[in-house]
C-alpha cells in the first residue's frame, strides 16, 4: 500500500495546497525532485566553514530572470500599416472552418473577438475586412523582433508562435533595474507598432504564461512563483483545447487546481510532456533555452496591406524596417555603410533605392531622414507592394571611450558624428557636389592656390595662415569663376562706371611648365560705388583688361 | 493716465530704455562698433541682416574678423548660397581656419533650397555661425530662419539687397552697408535692445 500512496501525492508541495495530511510526507520526495541549483538552499549549507570557502571560491551564478514579451495581436500587426480604419481582422483555417484570429479595435468594438467563426463575425459586422493569416510573416517578424531585442540581453529566446523570452538578470544593472528596463523595452515594442503583453518570473514557462494572462507584477523570487502561478487560469497554458476542455469538465479552473493532482495520474492522463511542462515553469526541472542568432546581414520585408503610393505612407513603413536595423545593429555593436531598400511591384521589376553613406550609421532617425530626402525626388513607377530593406556588410564600430565630462563630450561628439549627418542630408536633397570644403593650394596662380576638397579635409598641405593686422589684404573674398574682360571706353578700364586704380601692379608671371602659363599685371581698383575690384591687364598678346575678383 | 497705462500694458509699445539680455554675442572685430551693439558684437542667436546695394560692397569683409575668431573653434561655419566663389587664399588671409567651413551650393540654385540648407545647418547643433545669401526670402522665411537661429543659439548672418530695406523683417540686427574712401559706412536700421544709429569703420578688406 505504501507506493501507491507515495506516488499519490500531490504534484507541487510547496504550491499552496489545503488537502491536509499529505504535506508532511511530500517534502521528503520534492527535495530529491528538485534540482538544487533550482533552489534558494545553499545559503543553508554555508554554516560550516568549508561551505563557505567553497561558496566564496565559486560564488553561485545569479538566478536568472526572464522577461516575456507576449505578442497577442502580432498576426495583425505584421500587415502594418492597416488598410482601413473600420473592423479589421486576421482570418485561418480551423477545422474547416474560418476563425477570427486578431482583430484590431474597431473589431472588438463590434462585438467580435478571437476564435469566433468569420460567418458569425459578418452578422456582427457586416463592413468587415479580413486578411489571411501569415505564418512564415510572423515568424519572420518575429525573428526580427529577437534581433532588435537583442540591445537589451544577450539571451533572447524565440517562443513561436508570439512571443519572446528575455533573460535580464544580467541586464539589470546597466540599465538602472528592473522597471526602467522593462519601462525600456515596453516602449520600444511600442514605437515598432506593436502591443506587448509582458510576464516577469524566474523560469521562462512561467514569464510566458503570466504574460498570457497579462497579469504584469513581475514575480523575482522562486519562492513566490508557484503561489502566483497557481492563481492563472488554465487558458494561459496554451495547451491543446481538448486537453483544456477535458481538464475544465474535471471542475479544474485555475493552475494550482492541477498541481494539486498526483504526478503519475496527470502524466497517464495528459501525457507526460504536460507534467513536464509545470515542472519545468516552477522550476523544478531546468529549461534551457538556446538564444535567438540572427544572420550577418539584416533583411527586412514589409508586406503592405493594400497596394500603396503616397511616400509619405512608404516612408512610414520604411521606418519600421529602420527602426529594426538600428536595432539589429546595436545588438552587434555595428553599423552599416550600405542600404537598399527595395519597392516590389505588382507585375514590374523591382524599384531599388540605394543610400550610400560616408560613414557607418546605426542611427534609425538619421536614416530615415536621408531616405526621406531621396523618396521625395523620386518617381515610383506603380504602387508598392511589397518593401524590402538589406544591408549591405555589417561593420563593427570602434568602442569610443567618452570623456568624463559632458562637456567634452559634446564637443567631440559633434565633431564625430553631427557634421557626416548634415552634409549626408544636404547631399541626398542636392546633390554630391553641392557641398565642399576649400584648402589652399601652393601655387602662385590665382586660379590654382585653390581646390575644393571635403569638408573638414586639411588637404595635403597644412592649413598656413597669415593672420596679420593692419598689413593690406591682397587677395579678394571673391573671385569671379572666369576672368571677365572690362570694357575700354577711352582706353581706360571700367565696371559699373570708370576704374580708378588704388594699388599695383602685383606681376604674376608663371606657369609656363604646365601649359597654362599666365602673365598679368594684377591692380586694385576702385569703381565709382566704392566697390574694390581685383582687376589684372594681360602682358602678352592683346594687352586688354579683365576683372578677376571682387573684395566684397 | 489711465489711456495711457493701458497703451502700456496692452504690450503694442516698445519702451526704449528696455534692454533685453543678449546672449553669447559675437564680438565683430571693430572695436567703434561692438561698444555701440548691445552685447558687444553679432547676436549670437538671432538673425542678422546685412544690406548692400550691390553684392561686394565691403559686406563680406565686415564679418570677416567674427569668422576668423568663430573658426578657431570646433564647430562649422556654413556659407549658403554664396554668389561667387569664396577665394580661399584671401579667407587664410583674413584668418579665417579653412578646414572649418563648409560651402553648400546646389547646382541650380532656389531660393527654397537655399532656406532649407539655412534651416538645416542651424539646427544641426553643429555650426557655429551660418551665412546665406537670400535675396527674395519673405517676411514669413525670415522669421523661420530667425525661430532656428535662436533655437539653435546659432549667429545667422543674412546678406541681401538693399532694395529689401522697406520690408518688414524680424531680425535682431538690421543694417546696411556702403562704402566710402576710408572704409564703410554701417547703417544700423534695426537694432534690439537699441535705438538705430549710424557708424563709420576703416577698411579691412
Amino acid at each position: 500500500m505504501n507506493g501507491p500512496l507515495v506516488r499519490s501525492l500531490p504534484l507541487f508541495p510547496e504550491a499552496p495546497v489545503e488537502s491536509p495530511g499529505s504535506n508532511g510526507s511530500a517534502s521528503g520526495l520534492s527535495d530529491a525532485f528538485r534540482p538544487s541549483e533550482y533552489r534558494g538552499a545553499t545559503r543553508k549549507e554555508s554554516d560550516s566553514p568549508e561551505a563557505a570557502a567553497r561558496a566564496t571560491a565559486q560564488r553561485p551564478r545569479p538566478a536568472p530572470l526572464w522577461l516575456c514579451i507576449h505578442l497577442p495581436a502580432l498576426p495583425l500587426e505584421i500587415f502594418a500599416p492597416a488598410p482601413t480604419a473600420g473592423p479589421l481582422a486576421v482570418i485561418e483555417q480551423q477545422g474547416g472552418r474560418q476563425v477570427l484570429v486578431a482583430l484590431n479595435d474597431c473589431a472588438v468594438r463590434h462585438g467580435l473577438e478571437a476564435g469566433q467563426p468569420l460567418t458569425g463575425a459578418y452578422a456582427l459586422a457586416p463592413a468587415l475586412e479580413i486578411l489571411e493569416r501569415n505564418p512564415r510573416g510572423e515568424r519572420a517578424a518575429l525573428e526580427r523582433l529577437a534581433v532588435w531585442a537583442g540591445r537589451f540581453t544577450s539571451v533572447v529566446s524565440l517562443q513561436a508562435p508570439a512571443a519572446l523570452l528575455l533573460e535580464v538578470r544580467s541586464s539589470l544593472r546597466l540599465f538602472g533595474g528592473l522597471d526602467a528596463l522593462r519601462k525600456e523595452i515596453l516602449d520600444g515594442f511600442g514605437t515598432l507598432g506593436h502591443a506587448a503583453e509582458r510576464g516577469i518570473a524566474p523560469t521562462p514557462l512561467a514569464a510566458l504564461w503570466l504574460a498570457r494572462a497579462g497579469d504584469a507584477m513581475p514575480v523575482e523570487e522562486m519562492h513566490a512563483l508557484a503561489g502566483r502561478l497557481g492563481r492563472l487560469p488554465l487558458a494561459c497554458l496554451g495547451w491543446p483545447s481538448k486537453t483544456e476542455a477535458s481538464l475544465r469538465e474535471m471542475g479544474l479552473r485555475r493552475i494550482k487546481d492541477c498541481l494539486r493532482l498526483p504526478r503519475d495520474g496527470f502524466a497517464r492522463r495528459f501525457g507526460p510532456a504536460l507534467l513536464g511542462e509545470l515542472d519545468r515553469a516552477l522550476g523544478r526541472s531546468p529549461d534551457p533555452r538556446v538564444s535567438y542568432a540572427s544572420p550577418p546581414r539584416f533583411i527586412g520585408e514589409l508586406e503592405l496591406p493594400a497596394e500603396v503610393c503616397d511616400t509619405g505612407l512608404l516612408l512610414e513603413a520604411a521606418g519600421c524596417l529602420l527602426d529594426e536595423l538600428g536595432g539589429f545593429l546595436r545588438a552587434r555593436e555595428s553599423a552599416v555603410q550600405e542600404l537598399e531598400l527595395e519597392f516590389v511591384h505588382a507585375q514590374r521589376e523591382v524599384t531599388p533605392l540605394g543610400l550610400g553613406l560616408s560613414i557607418p550609421s546605426r542611427d534609425a532617425k538619421h536614416l530615415r531622414a536621408l531616405f526621406a530626402e531621396r523618396l521625395e525626388r523620386m518617381r515610383l513607377p506603380a504602387p508598392v507592394l511589397v518593401l524590402r530593406l538589406r544591408s549591405g556588410s555589417v561593420r563593427r564600430l570602434n568602442p569610443v571611450a567618452r570623456p568624463l565630462l559632458a562637456e567634452a563630450a559634446a564637443g567631440n561628439e559633434i565633431a564625430r558624428e553631427a557634421l557626416p549627418k548634415l552634409i549626408e542630408r544636404l547631399r541626398a536633397r542636392l546633390g554630391e557636389e553641392a557641398v565642399y570644403g576649400l584648402r589652399l593650394v601652393s601655387d602662385h596662380r590665382p586660379e590654382t592656390a585653390w581646390h575644393r576638397s571635403e569638408p573638414g579635409g586639411n588637404g595635403d598641405i597644412p592649413d598656413f595662415r597669415l593672420k596679420i593686422r593692419n598689413v593690406p589684404i591682397s587677395r579678394p573674398l571673391w573671385m569671379l569663376p572666369e576672368p571677365q574682360r572690362l570694357p575700354q571706353p577711352g582706353g581706360r578700364p571700367s565696371w559699373r562706371g570708370r576704374l580708378g586704380l588704388e594699388s599695383g601692379p602685383e606681376r604674376i608671371e608663371t606657369g609656363w611648365w604646365d601649359g597654362s602659363d599666365v602673365a598679368r599685371d594684377y591692380y586694385v581698383a576702385v569703381n565709382p560705388r566704392g566697390m574694390r575690384l581685383w582687376i589684372f591687364r594681360r602682358r602678352r598678346g592683346r594687352r586688354s583688361w579683365y576683372l578677376h575678383g571682387i573684395f566684397g | 493716465m489711465t489711456g495711457l497705462n493701458e497703451l502700456l500694458s496692452s504690450g503694442r509699445v516698445w519702451r526704449g530704455g528696455e534692454t533685453l539680455p543678449l546672449a553669447g554675442a559675437v564680438a565683430t572685430g571693430h572695436a567703434a562698433l561692438d561698444e555701440r551693439l548691445p552685447g558687444g558684437g553679432w547676436p549670437g542667436n538671432a538673425l542678422t541682416e546685412i544690406l548692400s546695394e550691390t553684392r561686394g560692397s565691403g559686406e563680406l569683409g565686415l564679418v570677416m574678423p567674427a569668422l576668423a575668431d568663430l573658426s578657431d573653434e570646433q564647430r562649422w561655419i556654413a556659407w549658403v548660397g554664396a554668389p561667387y566663389l569664396p577665394y580661399a587664399p584671401a579667407l587664410s588671409e583674413h584668418g579665417v581656419n579653412l578646414s572649418r567651413l563648409l560651402f553648400v551650393r546646389p547646382r541650380e540654385a532656389s531660393l527654397a533650397d537655399n532656406l532649407w540648407v539655412m534651416e538645416q545647418a542651424l539646427r544641426s547643433a553643429t555650426c557655429a555661425a551660418v551665412l546665406g545669401w537670400a535675396g527674395q526670402a519673405d517676411a514669413r522665411q525670415l522669421r523661420r530662419l530667425q525661430l532656428a537661429a535662436e533655437e539653435a543659439g546659432v549667429c545667422c548672418l543674412l546678406f541681401r539687397p538693399l532694395r529689401c530695406r522697406s520690408q518688414a523683417s524680424p531680425a535682431a540686427l538690421r543694417m546696411s552697408v556702403t562704402p566710402d574712401p576710408q572704409g564703410l559706412r554701417i547703417d544700423i536700421l534695426k537694432c534690439r535692445g537699441a535705438r538705430p544709429f549710424s557708424i563709420a569703420i576703416s577698411r579691412c578688406g
